[in-house]
């Protein structure tokens, strides 16, 4: 029984300790590669809501962006991933179904929660360039919409020229 | 339809667990709880709450789908091995908790990658295996079956307990830490659990009834009546958990709701073991269980009405509460109606059909994409169409006596049969278990019972078919006396 026992708990401790150094080598040696469209909607995501000039709330954590797809087919969940994790160190993207998942709809002016800001995506359209359009929600108040080309490739893309601000489609009617 | 006496009294907790091996559950299900609530509450962060519902659903029940698999090979794997080798019990649960210790210091740092759906599906699924194997080893471990009811409740508070402590404790680790170490907290108590399970001492039945005892029991109309109940129970726990889940997600809900929910859930199953005898006092175990089910569905009710975070938390707070009932019923059922049916083999395919059960409640949440207010109409509407059903068939019973004990007669009706195929001494066994199963009752001397017992042992000497059809003439006096 002795014997057992303490074949056991070697046994345990030996699948432990594997698991520990496991787990210390994926997060220190992961190779860290994004798809091209998570890096093109990464770029945006950030410049727009600089350019939103809002203060964003980083009191106790990281700032909480909320991002929709305008596309019908909406955004892969890898993509989502990618972006996610792409901007893990700036903020916490939460990728949304509902509106009501961002908006507080019991406020006046339909505010978005947490003081934060809504970010719609528009389809990816390629030509030579990548074209998009992107829309930022703080309230019904406040909602401007931008159209951005990008080029480049796979591993780095760049603004061409300045965003056009253009009249917005995706959160007129939202909420 | 009476499975035990209204208000007869269940055991002394001190008395069962005091001299049982039982005891040494205890600290394993402390682990368990703990374990399973950081881990739980690891999820907050992970990336289930960062991406769209919408994009996560197809590899939710892929891996949900996924997690069907090994229950399908479970009823037939676990209870023999539990039956046949040595430590067997001890090895399911170390397999379980060295699993979920691995795979959650592995999830500890990948919790906002796509590796969260099956590294966190293999922690459910361990955590079934774990369900199934320590609900299949009580009744071995009880000394007395009688005691069944007593322990599992013991084991249900104490798991209680252990959650709601660490739950508090998860949050501090969120708030100077992150999800990723509230993760490794867990792997600690999975490895503690592990080290608990090697203390459980080897089981040993002391009697091994016949197969044919077991099958007759487990088949018994009260149990199946009962296990309809309890799938019912575990089909709404899993539904409720995606499709509040999802619901909490998408009405923009603060993720400490979560939290809430956890706890209230928790806390409801710990109210159960409290509530249970009070109401085992004043009604019958089926009786139980069907109310049991009407509760959930007027707490779902009221959270479709209006979905926030306080019907949330009602509504699993009422689901623990249920749950808990439920099964302190369902045991009482087991523990009257399959008194032989203490083995491995006969148990792992019941608690199996129950997990399994839970899986269908969540495939069913995540498959069917309802907005809240529906699915949880729905879920009212099932809960409470089955808790009706089964009042009926209650009312109905109460008067044919369709779901009464009966089991002795239905012992020796098997007997009977198996004598008629010409196997004799299965069919003294059996008869012997009819006995042993009227002897419950209180109804008949102790001993006559101890008559019969040293007849059956002077007969598997003897080999005397006449002694043998004597046995089965005087079992079925015995069985008509108290039916």
């Amino acid at each position: 029984m002795a014997f057992r026992l303490r074949t056991y708990s070697s046994l345990v401790a030996a699948v432990v300790a594997l698991a520990v150094v496991l787990s210390g080598c994926t997060s220190s040696t992961e190779v860290e590669t994004i798809a091209p469209n998570a890096a093109v909607y990464g770029l945006v995501i950030v410049d727009v809501i600089d350019r939103s000039g809002v203060e964003l709330d980083s009191s106790d954590a990281l700032p909480m962006v909320f991002v929709e797809a305008f596309d019908t087919d909406g955004i892969a969940l890898d993509v989502q991933v990618d972006v996610i994790n792409d901007l893990i160190e700036q903020y916490e993207i939460r990728f949304i179904d509902e509106h009501e998942e961002a908006i507080a709809v019991d406020l006046a002016g339909l505010p978005v929660r947490e003081n934060s800001l809504l970010i719609g995506l528009g389809p990816l359209v390629h030509d030579d360039n990548i074209d998009i359009r992107i829309e930022v929600y703080q309230s019904m108040d406040a909602i401007r919409a931008y159209r951005y080309t990008l080029a480049g490739s796979e591993d780095r893309w760049d603004f061409v020229g300045v965003p056009e601000e253009i009249e917005p489609e995706g959160f007129v009617a939202a909420p | 339809m009476t499975a035990i006496a209204v208000g007869a009294p269940y055991p002394a907790d001190q008395s069962v667990l005091g001299d049982s091996s039982a005891r040494s559950l205890l600290p394993v299900q402390a682990m368990h709880s703990a374990g399973e609530a950081l881990f739980a509450l690891s999820l907050v962060g992970s990336l289930f709450f960062n991406v769209s519902v919408d994009a996560a659903r197809p590899r939710i029940l892929l891996y949900l789908t996924l997690t069907m698999a090994p229950f399908a090979v479970l009823a037939p794997l676990i209870g023999p091995v539990i039956d046949k080798l040595r430590g067997g019990h001890r090895a399911v649960l170390l397999l379980s908790f060295g699993a979920r210790a691995v795979v959650a210091l592995l999830l500890a740092s990948q919790l906002k990658t796509l590796l969260l759906y099956p590294e966190a599906f293999v922690v459910v699924v361990a955590a079934k295996v774990y369900v199934v194997a320590r609900n299949t080893l009580v009744p071995s471990l009880v000394a007395d079956h009688d005691h069944l009811v007593v322990v599992n409740s013991r084991l249900a508070r104490v798991g209680a307990v252990s959650g709601v402590v660490a739950a508090p404790i998860g949050v501090a680790i969120l708030q100077v830490g992150d999800a990723g170490w509230v993760l490794r907290a867990a792997a600690v108590f999975y490895v503690l659990g592990a080290l608990s399970a090697l203390r459980i001492p080897e089981h040993r039945v002391d009697t091994a009834p016949s197969p044919m005892v077991e099958l007759t029991e487990m088949h018994g109309p009260g149990i199946k009546f009962a296990t309809m109940g309890m799938m019912g129970l575990r089909m709404a726990t899993g539904f409720v958990l995606f499709h509040v889940g999802f619901s909490l997600k998408t009405s923009g809900l603060p993720t400490w709701v979560v939290v809430g929910v956890l706890v209230s859930g928790a806390a409801g199953g710990f109210s159960g073991t409290f509530i249970a005898p009070w109401l085992h006092r004043r009604w019958n175990e089926q009786q139980i269980l069907t109310t049991s089910l009407v509760l959930p569905a007027v707490a779902a009710v009221v959270a479709a009405l209006r979905f926030h975070s306080a019907t949330a938390v009602a509504l699993a707070a009422a689901l623990g509460l249920a749950g808990s009932i439920g099964r302190r019923a369902f045991d009482g059922v087991i523990q009257t109606q399959a008194p032989h049916a203490r083995r491995g083999q006969a148990y792992a395919g019941l608690e199996t059909r129950l997990e399994i059960a839970w899986v269908v409640g969540s495939l069913a949440a995540v498959l069917s994409r309802l907005p809240g207010w529906l699915g949880l109409a729905i879920l009212a509407a099932c809960l409470g169409a089955l808790s009706l059903y089964r009042a009926l068939v209650g009312v109905v019973a109460a008067h044919s006596g369709a779901l009464d004990v009966a089991l002795p007669v239905r012992l020796m009706e098997t007997a009977d049969a198996v004598a008629a195929r010409g196997d004799l001494q299965q069919a003294v066994l059996v008869a012997l278990a009819a006995a042993e199963a009227a002897a419950i009752s209180g109804k008949v001397a102790p001993a006559r019972l101890a008559e019969l017992q040293r007849m059956s042992r002077a007969l598997a000497i003897s080999d005397d078919p006449a002694g043998d059809e004597t046995l089965l003439r005087l079992a079925w006096e015995l069985v008509a006396e108290t039916s």
